[in-house]
């Protein structure tokens, strides 16, 4: 495993701790066995509103890749039909599309902006039996392949395997047939998905093959 | 505003006042309480009376619950004749009405969907005819019983002049999200100050912190009502002196550079022109540029 984050730059524990105290003074740093753990309070709008009890793990190529983030004082249920995984974890969204929207950034700062106000508005709003502001994806598979529906004008799960499998090895040009099959070049087919795709982690893209994958079995499984 | 003005104003807004929605729904429950128990045992000369920090004079609106107290006579064993099956005897009988869920040598009510209903039951038995002392069972921990003084420990914090400095520690616990009880927090406030409670709010406060800062590992604490018998080691571990002062430290750096508001927040003024949490998060929903929709990692 490499070196985690915070021996190989030095100044970035400090740097993460002086923003917390100029942007979120109710949150805070602290180690635990070996790992960077952000835990407190944070409300959705500002210190005095909404708030929630969070724990933020930091991953050891921080801020190169999501954190695991939980609700910890048990006021979100911790069960997928409110978007929490079995062991806690809070499901911000199809990990590429966050890889997205946060334009490969995962800094503490940027998550919480976006992806964790955006889910903790919405709960929110969900405990007052108003629906999902932005909407909510299905779970698994069925997600992964709407959002690459969105990406790529299909949900054909072999086209989407395919297209997410030439991702992770990262070798098409744009003058290749595209991957999705289409028998087009790239550049007359899936270039904007392509780019806007190309720079997330090779393993958000092969969690979602295997989402995929198993997606594929569930529906191609006999009744 | 001054940075004292400011921390008066923030307690001020926390305070709840008689008749307020809270304490009579409060009151509400400790009343239906009282009723299930005294029809349940009409022999027995129960004595009921509020712990906590209602008895305390340090309940807080951000973190606010009710304990009730329910004392059986020495020789009374109506309810049970261990305190073991006292404790299991009113959680039985309470579960009529509400849903329970045993703490330590509480229990705390929920209604049937499971909404936290703020109110803890202690049930207990006086240690002899003297009505002071009384014996508590204790789910966890060494010792299946526990002696203690409501008497003491009420007076341990309504007396000790620090009251105020007690209740913005809660909401400084609170608003940070640590996980630590009432009881050590308490002891802990009036431990720091009892040397030198002199100032003003916002000076008695920073030597709280400041101490919690820098001194966390050499702080100790007792029970007052049972110095001996009562380890409070269990409830401040180093893994929670570390975070205290961790805390401590980050909230005084920050509240230096950027003001106690920036800590605490905006105070709200009443309740009444409070804006409803549901709009609050509409406009919040309504600013946001770039939405997500939220997902879950198993189909």
């Amino acid at each position: 495993m490499s070196e985690p984050w915070f021996t190989r730059n030095l100044g970035a524990l400090d740097e993460l701790r002086q923003t917390l105290k100029a942007r979120f003074p109710t949150l805070h740093v602290f180690s635990d066995n070996g790992a960077v753990v952000v835990r407190g309070m944070y409300g959705v709008d500002g210190a005095s509103t909404d708030r929630y009890n969070l724990e933020i793990i930091l991953p050891h190529d921080y801020p190169h890749s999501l954190p695991q983030v939980r609700e910890v004082a048990g006021r979100i249920p911790r069960t997928q039909d409110r978007h929490v995984n079995p062991e806690g974890t809070l499901c911000l969204g199809v990990p590429e599309q966050v890889w997205i929207e946060l334009d490969g950034d995962c800094s503490v700062p940027k998550i919480l902006d976006g992806p964790i106000r955006n889910f903790l508005i919405g709960n929110g709003l969900f405990e007052v039996g108003e629906p999902w502001p932005f909407g909510e994806r299905p779970h698994g598979g069925a997600g992964v392949l709407e959002f690459y529906k969105e990406q790529l004008g299909t949900d054909d799960p072999a086209k989407v395997f395919n297209f997410i499998r030439a991702l992770a090895k990262g070798s098409v040009r744009g003058h290749w047939l595209c991957p999705c099959g289409s028998g087009r070049i790239l550049r007359k087919c899936h270039h904007t998905a392509w780019v806007a795709l190309r720079s997330v982690p090779k393993a958000v893209l092969e969690g979602s093959a295997t989402h995929i994958l198993a997606q594929y079995r569930k529906t191609e499984a006999p009744a | 505003m001054s940075n004292s003005n400011y921390l008066q104003e923030l307690l001020d807004s926390q305070e709840l006042k008689d008749g307020c929605n809270e304490l009579v729904a409060l009151d509400s429950h400790r009343d239906e309480v009282d009723r299930i128990l005294r029809e349940a045992y009409p022999y027995s000369n129960i004595t009921f009376t509020h712990g906590g920090s209602r008895a305390k004079g340090t309940m807080i609106r951000d973190d606010y619950d009710l304990d009730e107290v329910c004392y059986f006579e020495n020789e009374d064993t109506t309810a049970g004749e261990t305190l073991e099956e006292i404790y299991e005897n009113i959680t039985t009988l309470l579960e009529q009405s509400y849903d329970v869920r045993q703490k330590r040598s509480a229990l705390r009510l929920c209604d049937s969907k499971g909404k936290d209903l703020k109110i803890d039951v202690i049930p207990g038995r006086y240690t002899d005819g003297t009505k002071t002392d009384v014996f508590l069972h204790q789910n966890e921990g060494d010792k299946e019983r526990l002696k203690t003084n409501l008497e003491v420990h009420i007076r341990n914090v309504r007396d000790s002049g620090c009251t105020d400095v007690i209740k913005l520690g809660k909401l400084w616990r609170t608003r940070n999200g640590i996980k630590m009880k009432t009881f050590p927090l308490e002891l802990l406030v009036i431990e720091v100050l009892s040397s030198d409670n002199a100032g003003s709010l916002e000076d008695r406060f920073k030597r709280v912190l400041e101490a919690f800062a820098n001194e966390m590992d050499t702080l100790t604490i007792e029970d007052p009502a049972n110095p001996a018998g009562n380890d409070l080691s269990s409830c401040l571990t180093d893994k929670l002196r570390g975070e205290l002062s961790t805390i401590a430290q980050n909230t005084l750096d920050a509240a230096g550079e950027h003001g106690w508001r920036h800590v605490f927040g905006d105070v709200q003024k009443s309740q009444a022109s409070m804006i409803p949490r549901v709009e609050v998060l509409r406009a919040a929903a309504a600013s946001v540029a770039t939405p997500s929709r939220p997902w879950a990692n198993n189909g």
